[in-house]
């Protein structure tokens, strides 16, 4: 059987997601042997056109050139994957679309010269194509790439539970942040990184995007009950994935 | 009765610690969990725990088997324990508890190997209750708060000493390696604590018999997030997934992990339907199989009035609540 | 005769995205030499106004992938600053153990991933994995990269966003015997350090990079008491001297016609270089004593001018974030937890910290709700901008006789000596959104 041909991409992003594919260390290696890796400009000075069996597209899309490209990829790969939160929802990029900022007001406070910038609203790459697979989070978890290469190699779909974070950090057997005051996302946002931050004493920030079904409004009451102010509240659901209709409701529940 | 001054209690758990792994209620930070005795440890026997002994019986995770493939397939379940297991200070709640998956793991036709070998080791210690929680409202739901049925030896708690008395064969040989230790006390059993959270579980399987479609459902799931805190802490709840991992490309193992009910995912079939596809009938299942479902089949509440999922809910959820709003729902014929 | 033309459209193993434009006249003059991000932009400054101060390091962190501890230090100090906030000792030393975690990550990537593959004739990094006689140190090379993600796990629980650091300290503090187990780590992996800093030296001297030196202000932090990363005084080997929160009085932004980009200058002076052969020459008396020793056997002597020379100086910072980070380790001893404790007021705050790939600059406004009124964030990667396209002036002409492609791989390690971050380039790089060849 000929290896899959992989490509990695980036659009408007930190590169943090990429750069988890390096930290692979004990299995990237392993890894490499299993694929053929045709694109990935961050790594490799040779990179070839496609088709490809499997591309990852890391970040927002932000403008039209972005666009025109994703268009291409989706056409040139089997299995698209979003990597990381800002291709899957948008993440933090998307905070300007709820800003409150006109694009060209936004533009003027960093730039001088505006004429060629050509920024649209941060959208997750499924807003414009049909996209396979999701590895979510700020920075994706390294675990669900490889579980995720490995199910494409043995050609089945990859078991990602998105339950909420809570089944995680209640089986870390944690106890409770909301109860103790502290704001926490995890019960609308998906789980998958083994409950990071709240089970360090931090509250989740909902990287991770919504978890199924997720019931945002009631945690919007929850975090008015616990003392935050409705713009607090606005600002918990318009982060990482406000665009997602999940979390607007969220946003929109005071 | 037979009975140990407070202060000679730690000599007698050593004595205890000889027959197997003794498990004690200990607290960290704000959790509590029962945890193996070692003679620097806290114990806490002033509060119930977190988290419930459940998890020495059915682990949260708990590997079924390992598995090769090669010229020969080969599936190895892990080896069984041979050490006993006591776990001592355990609440008349819990133990209902036990009771409660000992009928789904052990009963009508189906025997669950992994939790029978555990159960067999498990000798359990009772500590009855002098004081009930504002949260605490077994005995609306059948246990007894003082003296637990199904423990193997209960203790009760007489001021300045634990009296013993033993129920069961397990409990009787355990007495024998104690009673050196053991003098006899002249006082009473404790009478039962007085409730501030009352429950009327009166009649209401029978109205809940005939209240599948109805709007109180859409009301009382509303609050929920889903969060699943309440399965992961609630003594009886024994649902769990199973998967494999493979730990190289020809062999791995196969493991079960606790699973709960109010997760979208937990109900969708292998052809993408799910049959309960909103909270309202996720909410609705867990009620129904606590109040009824299980009611019908065993004859017992797989609620035991622990009060867990009221203390730790964060979303202000009450079990306790819904029943007592039963009161008002009137159902005809 | 007609014009010369080095066009590179995607710069590979840099992160984020630029390009190279670099046009020679018949007569070998450069016509244009250009090193274009077109890295769209994120908007951070616009979207922060408006957000809470303790979302304003979570945010910025989210810049860079590389080196968000920079932006993120950077940021809690602006912000502490700001508001008037103090923070402990432990606090201190764990934010110190954090950062030089950062720095041997990154410094291991771009010496054996990015820039080692140029000198040694190799695409990249797997290329190197298949040779033989390269596939043991391509793997030590990532134990090291690894153990320094470890470094980052234990303390802020994930390799690359932070989770614990926030306003005030740490939401949670690692235990005393991960760090331990850190400590053996770092002692076992101080020989190959030792082996990267002469590797770095032996492949800085090959042909023709001794020759390419260029004179040109090297700015840095500097703090007599130790090698700066999180605390100094902007300093540089043209004499400047001055508080880290007066940065935005020294270091211009300047529109220069004809030019798409914003450049950096120094008030009164010309372009300026950050990194670390900026912080080694404004700072060689604090290395450790081994990495001053290693520095000596390889014949490194600062200050040095040759940007070539980047490579041996991130060897020489790897080896001596290793020895800080062991004795780090030993101060801190068992660390406990302290809950972060301020008030919320209003104020204004500036704070620089040394990313791997140099200063990283953030200030801004708080209101006195704690409502993020305007920040300011100026990158690494855009203060070299100017000077990396003199660098490209000045020595694309003494490299005339290779051919093409040999030219556009020197080009390209100009470029790859900055360690450049262009998603970090949040502002002063112009966008161009060009596409040709």
């Amino acid at each position: 059987m000929a290896k899959p041909t992989v490509a990695f991409f980036k659009f408007s992003s930190c590169a943090g997601c990429q750069l988890s594919v390096l930290n692979l260390e004990p299995v990237l290696l392993d890894l490499v042997g299993t694929i053929d890796i045709r694109y990935f400009v961050m790594a490799k000075r040779e990179n070839f056109e496609g088709p490809y069996t499997i591309g990852f597209v890391e970040g927002a899309v932000t403008s039209p050139k972005e666009l025109l490209e994703l268009k291409k990829i989706r056409e040139e790969c089997s299995i698209l994957v979003a990597m990381g939160s800002c291709a899957c929802h948008g993440g933090l990029p998307s905070i300007k679309n709820y800003c409150g900022m006109t694009q060209k007001e936004m533009e003027e406070k960093v730039y001088t010269e505006l004429w060629d910038l050509n920024s649209i609203p941060a959208y997750g790459i499924d807003y414009y194509v049909k996209v396979d697979a999701y590895l979510r989070g700020c920075p994706m978890d390294k675990g669900e790439f490889v579980e995720l290469v490995k199910s494409a190699l043995k050609g089945v779909n990859p078991l990602f539970r998105n339950h909420s974070i809570c089944n995680e950090c209640k089986l870390k057997e944690n106890n409770c942040l909301l109860l103790q005051g502290i704001p926490c996302m995890g019960p609308v946002t998906a789980a998958g990184c083994g409950a990071q931050c709240p089970s360090r004493g931090r509250g989740c920030e909902g990287c991770r995007g919504p978890a199924s079904d997720c019931n945002a409004a009631s945690l919007a009451r929850t975090f008015a009950d616990i003392g935050l102010s409705k713009d607090d509240v606005v600002r918990k659901f318009r982060k990482y994935a406000g665009n997602t209709p999940e979390f607007s409701k969220g946003a929109e529940a005071l | 009765m037979k009975a140990v001054s407070k202060e000679k209690l730690p000599a007698l758990l050593e004595e205890l610690a000889k027959e197997g792994t003794l498990y004690v209620p200990s607290s960290s930070g704000d959790m509590s969990r029962f945890v193996p005795w070692k003679s620097d440890i806290q114990i806490d026997l002033d509060h119930n725990t977190t988290m419930s002994l459940k998890g020495i019986l059915f682990p949260q995770t708990e590997v079924l088997y390992d598995y090769k493939f090669g010229e020969e397939n080969t599936v190895e379940p892990p080896p069984p324990g041979s050490e006993k297991i006591i776990v001592f200070g355990v609440r008349p709640c819990d133990v209902q508890a036990i009771r409660c998956l000992d009928e789904v793991f052990l009963t009508r036709t189906y025997v669950d190997s992994y939790y029978k070998e555990k159960r067999e080791r498990l000798i359990i210690i009772s500590l009855g209750c002098t004081v009930a929680e504002d949260t605490c409202f077994c005995k609306d739901m059948g246990v007894n708060p003082v003296e637990a049925e199904g423990a193997d030896m209960v203790l009760f708690d007489l001021d300045g000493e634990y009296g013993f008395e033993e129920k069961t064969d397990k409990g009787k040989e355990i007495a024998k390696k104690i009673a050196s230790q053991l003098s006899e006390t002249s006082k009473k059993k404790p009478e039962a604590p007085s409730f501030s959270l009352q429950v009327n579980s009166k009649g209401i399987v029978e109205k809940l018999q005939k209240m599948f479609e109805r709007p109180i459902w859409e009301e009382v799931s509303q609050k929920c997030i889903g969060c699943n805190t309440c399965a992961y802490l609630c003594p009886t709840c024994h649902c769990f997934d199973i998967n494999s991992k493979n730990t190289e490309a020809m062999k791995g193992y196969k493991y079960r992990t606790w699973d709960a009910c109010l997760g979208k995912d937990y109900a969708l079939m292998a052809g993408g339907h799910d049959v309960r596809p909103s909270k309202v009938e996720r909410i609705r299942n867990r009620y129904l199989h606590k109040l009824l479902f299980f009611q019908e089949r065993y004859g017992m509440f797989l609620c035991t009035g622990c009060g867990r999922c009221l203390r730790e809910c964060p979303a202000g959820m009450n079990i306790a609540g819904f029943i007592n709003q039963l009161e008002g729902v009137t159902v005809d014929g | 005769m007609s014009d010369r033309r080095v066009f590179v459209d995607y710069i590979a193993r840099t992160e984020g995205d630029g390009a190279i434009d670099i046009i020679i006249g018949p007569n070998g003059e450069i016509k244009k030499a250009r090193w274009e991000v077109w890295e769209p932009p994120r908007f951070f400054e616009s979207f922060m106004i408006g957000r809470k101060y303790d979302e304003v390091p979570e945010i910025v962190q989210r810049i860079c992938g590389i080196c968000p501890h920079a932006h993120h230090l950077a940021a809690v100090k602006a912000v502490e600053r700001a508001m008037g906030v103090k923070v402990s000792r432990q606090t201190n030393l764990l934010r110190e153990l954090l950062h030089y975690g950062d720095w041997i990550q990154s410094h291991t990537l771009h010496v054996y991933c990015l820039a080692a593959p140029d000198y040694l004739g190799y695409e990249s990094v797997l290329a190197m994995a298949g040779d033989a006689d390269l596939l043991p140190i391509v793997k030590q090379a990532l134990a090291l990269k690894r153990l320094a993600n470890d470094m980052s796990v234990v303390i802020q629980g994930n390799e690359i966003q932070n989770r614990t650091s926030v306003v005030g300290g740490f939401t949670s503090v690692p235990s005393a015997s991960d760090l331990k187990k850190l400590q053996e780590q770092l002692k076992e992996a101080k020989e190959f350090a030792f082996g990267t800093a002469k590797l770095a030296a032996q492949l800085a001297s090959q042909s023709p990079y001794p020759d390419l030196v260029r004179k040109c202000e090297h700015v840095a932090l500097h703090n007599e008491e130790k090698y700066p990363i999180n605390e100094g005084r902007l300093v540089s080997t043209e004499g400047l001297d001055v508080p880290d929160w007066e940065y935005p009085q020294w270091i211009l932004e300047k529109h220069v016609p004809g030019c798409n980009c914003l450049h950096a200058v120094i008030k009164g002076r010309d372009s300026l270089m950050v990194g670390p052969l900026a912080r080694v020459n404004n700072n060689f008396d604090q290395l450790s004593a081994d990495a001053k020793a290693v520095a000596k056997e390889v014949g490194f002597s600062a200050p040095s001018f040759n940007p070539f020379h980047s490579i041996i100086a991130r060897a020489l910072e790897t080896l001596h974030a290793i020895d800080t980070s062991i004795a780090l380790i030993d101060e801190l001893g068992e660390p406990k937890y302290e809950e972060p404790k301020y008030e919320i007021k209003a104020g204004e705050g500036y704070a620089i910290t040394e990313a791997a790939r140099g200063i990283c600059c953030h200030g801004g406004k708080i209101d006195k709700d704690g409502v993020c009124k305007a920040w300011d964030i100026v990158a690494p990667t855009s203060r070299n901008v100017y000077n990396l396209e003199k660098d490209f002036e000045y020595f694309v002409p003494k490299l005339l006789n290779l051919s093409d492609e040999e030219l556009t791989l020197k080009c390209e390690m100009m470029i790859r000596n900055y360690d450049p971050c262009q998603s970090c380039a949040t502002h002063s790089i112009k966008v161009n959104l060009r596409r040709e060849g």
